[in-house]
């Protein structure tokens, strides 16, 4: 298979995902709206069925499904369901994450609706709407420079002179300037994200770009021609990062959270609950399951000795700090309102790791003394988790309280545990975020890893290709333990402390 | 405000939160790179003997790990990827050649590591390993010798048919493989496989030997592993692996057996040893010689010859502690097709295929 073959088949597997990912989040999205006003239980729930399979690591799910896929081998359509279907599973709830904090549309549906009544024999109608929302984003334009608040209310203004006379929008501009810019935004994040799919595609032996692009580097392809046949596919993830960050730079200030209330019918409920519980079925209790059940017979032969103990720590050793790294730039960029240097730094994370691995090597290897050393690959996971980092760094901000957390600030030491939920909690599980992405990586940890450093994911990757046997899910099993053990006594010593802090006020 | 002390960690916290959230913009770009260069500092052990190993590392681990054991000399270790076997470190070590950072190079296969030498990678030494070594398997420059060996085997499922090289043949010859399963060729044993059928067909009809494979739907997929997955599982009923793989299938209980792969009008088999070779440049030649006559000893082959791998020892060993199935290989070891020679083919081989599959 060629180049070009393979990257057509990354297009296809990236817009049916997609198409598909999208059409899912736009329904799911109604119902976490509606689950806001109801238990915090149920709330909980549908996070958590929509975050868990985003969350479960790709070798995990890709080495699970690793001897369903062979099975598919004389039926190859067989092969590319599931692939695509497990892309669906991990990346919906992108799709829905985008949809859920999109920024306000600057048309509502309510003034779509009525646009399209009115639009045949009542333009004047339609001239008010559209002013409106002409207004607003006027207004959105402006405060994009000012510090961002939740509560800020959308106030249409005055009508300009002579806006009524044009003619009105219809149909996809219409559209675009309604739901049609986070429904674009979201679609271009889903297909950024599986167009650039190396784990999953490689483990279970789907054509595609960065499987093609890994073998022939690790064959012997010479790095620039390597480069030069990656000239296509990053073309392709570049247009589409134009394209969101062109989608970007047309936000609204407020995040969509302040909708009206959203109502969903019953059987839309019970079908997007369904959904829910197929894709953890399908993205993470089936792997686990796997894994676990594979697992228990080669438990025993885990030596404590043995090298993947240390291979797991030198795994969080790279991650934490890169973690750390990318939290603190992205944070000091937003708060400092560099906003171009937030994209500019996101950019090479979004072209997915394998790329920027090679980019990377080639330029360490130039650099000469720092080559084989610990730093390509911080490098590497720095910027991976940058374009996350700006993101939750974001998100972070904008859901802020800033009134509250003024408030608890102003009452001194008794207003500590307040500021620590406010504060420190989402930006230690904002940091744990990173830290599980970065320990995970593959593409450009097995590029760049330092000889007799090798981190755990790359051993693991290397094994995986023998097959599943007992032991082998057993060290899977271990690593994922052992990553979720650290965060968790992490979490411990923060809120330990945090705890402390508040009591001594 | 009556001000509270605070406990250590906490300050510790606190300290670190403050000067990377709350710090000036210099401050932070300061820490970041003061971060970046203790962790470049504090890396790997610069007193350590670099090795870059393509045998699987569930094998090699424990000989390595006795290695430093038995001589106190820390292994730094790289591996490749089974799927890009062998392959992935020779280009690396030629991408490496006028700064190398690699002092040994652990072999899964010979032909590569010939061809390395071929580009003035390696350089000679012949120890007391490298004379224990039988003529066939060693350079007679002394660049790379070989030690514990595969040969290649045909992996039969028994539950879809009987492990009968008649049967296997037929299956071969006609028009349907889309039950036989072999490994990606540009990369590992299958490569020099390849190479071997090459140079007994020529390149006009190797050439269409590989083109009529895979118009009759041949399943071509992965390494030697998977091909033994196919198998094991019942997807296909034969395929070309190694002898390790197989053993991996018959330990798990999988229905299968095996039947050595023949070549030529002499049924010659192909029998592919590790080698190892000291890297052109190394500042740690003494270290990097001790494990080269490590790896070439009796004791080494004879370790891997127990392991699960059941690897074929080509020099002398006491036969006594050769287990049974390794000493049936080693009965069809003994008419091996030659490879020392392949060279250019092996690169020929190479060349065409790099042409038919990374365009």
């Amino acid at each position: 298979m060629s180049m070009m073959e393979a990257t057509g088949w990354s297009v296809l597997h990236a817009t049916a995902a997609c198409l598909v990912a999208v059409a899912i989040a736009a329904r799911i999205v109604v119902l976490l709206r509606v689950v806001r006003e109801r238990e915090a239980w149920i709330r909980h729930l549908a996070w958590t069925g929509l975050l868990l399979p985003l969350l479960t690591p790709t070798l995990v799910v890709g080495y699970a499904y690793s001897g369903v896929a062979l099975s598919f081998v004389r039926q190859p359509w067989l092969g590319e369901l599931l692939y695509t279907a497990l892309l669906v599973a991990r990346l919906t709830p992108i799709a829905t994450l985008a949809l859920y904090f999109a920024p306000r549309p600057a048309v509502s549906s309510e003034a779509r609706h009525v646009a399209r009544l009115a639009r045949p024999g009542s333009p004047s109608l339609w001239e008010r709407v559209r002013v409106r929302g002409r207004s607003f984003t006027r207004r959105v334009t402006q405060t994009v420079s000012q510090p961002v608040t939740h509560h800020t209310p959308p106030h249409p203004g005055p009508l300009p002179e002579g806006e009524g006379r044009r003619q009105p929008l219809s149909g996809w501009p219409l559209w675009f300037r309604g739901p049609g810019r986070g429904v674009m935004l979201a679609a271009t994040l889903v297909f950024l994200l599986a167009f650039g799919d190396f784990q999953l595609a490689s483990l279970l032996g789907i054509p595609a770009w960065t499987v093609w692009m890994f073998d022939a580097q690790a064959g012997g392809l010479d790095l620039s021609v390597s480069l030069g046949y990656a000239i296509v596919p990053a073309g392709i993830e570049l247009a589409m990062l134009a394209l969101a960050v062109a989608l970007l730079r047309g936000r609204s200030a407020a995040p969509s959270q302040g909708h009206r209330a959203a109502t969903v019918s019953r059987t839309s409920a019970v079908a997007m609950g369904l959904y829910l519980a197929g894709s953890v079925a399908l993205g993470t209790t089936w792997p686990f399951a796997t894994l676990i059940g594979d697992g228990v017979g080669g438990g025993s032969a885990l030596d404590p000795r043995a090298s993947i103990w240390s291979e797991i720590g030198l795994s969080m050793a790279y991650a934490l700090p890169a973690a750390a790294i990318a939290f603190v730039l992205a944070f000091t960029l937003i708060r400092q309102r560099l906003a171009p240097a937030a994209i500019i730094v996101s950019v090479p994370g979004m072209l997915g790791s394998l790329l920027l691995g090679l980019v990377l090597v080639a330029l360490f290897q130039r650099l000469g003394p720092l080559y084989d050393t610990s730093v390509p690959i911080l490098v590497a996971l720095v910027l991976l988790t940058m374009p996350v980092a700006v993101l939750v760094v974001l998100l972070l901000e904008v859901t802020r309280d800033r009134e509250a957390l003024f408030l608890a600030k102003r009452i001194g030491a008794k207003g500590r545990g307040i500021v620590w939920r406010m504060v420190g909690r989402p930006r230690f599980w904002a940091l744990a975020l990173l830290f599980l992405l970065a320990v995970f990586d593959l593409g450009a940890s097995a590029l760049l890893a330092p000889s007799g450093r090798t981190p755990v994911t790359v051993r693991l990757y290397n094994l995986m290709h023998y097959g599943q046997s007992a032991t082998l899910s057993a060290m899977v099993v271990a690593t994922v333990l052992g990553v979720v053990a650290a965060m968790l006594a992490g979490r411990g010593v923060v809120g330990i402390t945090a705890n402390l802090w508040s009591r001594r006020a | 405000m009556k001000s509270h002390p605070h406990p250590r960690s906490f300050v510790l916290i606190h300290g670190v939160h403050s000067a990377l959230l709350r710090g000036h913009l210099l401050s932070r770009v300061l820490l970041l790179g003061v971060t970046f260069a203790l962790l470049g500092c504090a890396d790997r052990d610069r007193d350590a003997l670099v090795v870059y190993c393509a045998h699987d590392s569930l094998y090699a681990d424990a000989i390595l790990e006795q290695f430093e054991r038995e001589t106190g000399i820390p292994v730094d270790i790289r591996y490749d990827t089974e799927a890009t076997k062998s392959l992935g470190l020779t280009e690396q070590l030629v991408r490496e050649k006028d700064n190398p950072r690699a002092d040994v190079f652990w072999n899964n296969q010979l032909l590569g590591t010939a061809d390395l030498k071929a580009r003035g990678v390696l350089q000679p030494y012949k120890g007391p390993g490298y004379e224990r070594i039988p003529e066939g398997f060693k350079d007679p420059e002394g660049y790379y010798a070989g030690f514990g060996a595969r040969l290649r085997v045909y992996i039969v499922n028994t539950d879809a048919m009987p492990p009968d090289t008649e049967r296997v043949d037929a299956i071969l010859a006609g028009d349907d493989l889309s039950r036989v399963a072999l490994a990606n060729p540009l990369y590992g044993t299958t490569l020099t496989h390849y190479a071997v059928l090459r140079d007994l067909l020529g390149p006009e009809a190797f050439e269409a030997m590989h083109d009529g494979m895979q118009q009759r739907r041949v399943v071509q997929r992965g390494g030697n592993a998977t091909v033994k997955d196919l198998v094991a599982n019942g997807v296909c009923d034969v395929g070309w692996t190694d002898t390790d793989d197989f053993f991996v299938a018959l330990d798990a209980d999988k229905p299968v057996a095996m039947l050595p792969i023949r070549v030529g009008e002499q049924q010659k088999t192909i029998l592919i040893p590790n080698t190892v070779a000291i890297v052109k440049g190394t500042d740690r030649l003494p270290e990097a010689q001790r494990l080269v006559d490590y790896l070439l000893s009796a004791e080494t082959e004879l370790a891997l010859a127990n392991a699960k791998s059941r690897q074929i020892p080509v020099g002398p060993v006491d036969e006594s502690n050769v287990p049974d199935d390794v000493k049936q290989l080693r009965e069809w070891s003994t008419d091996a097709y030659p490879l020392n020679d392949l060279v250019d083919q092996r690169r020929a081989t190479l060349d065409w295929l790099k042409a038919e599959y990374l365009q």
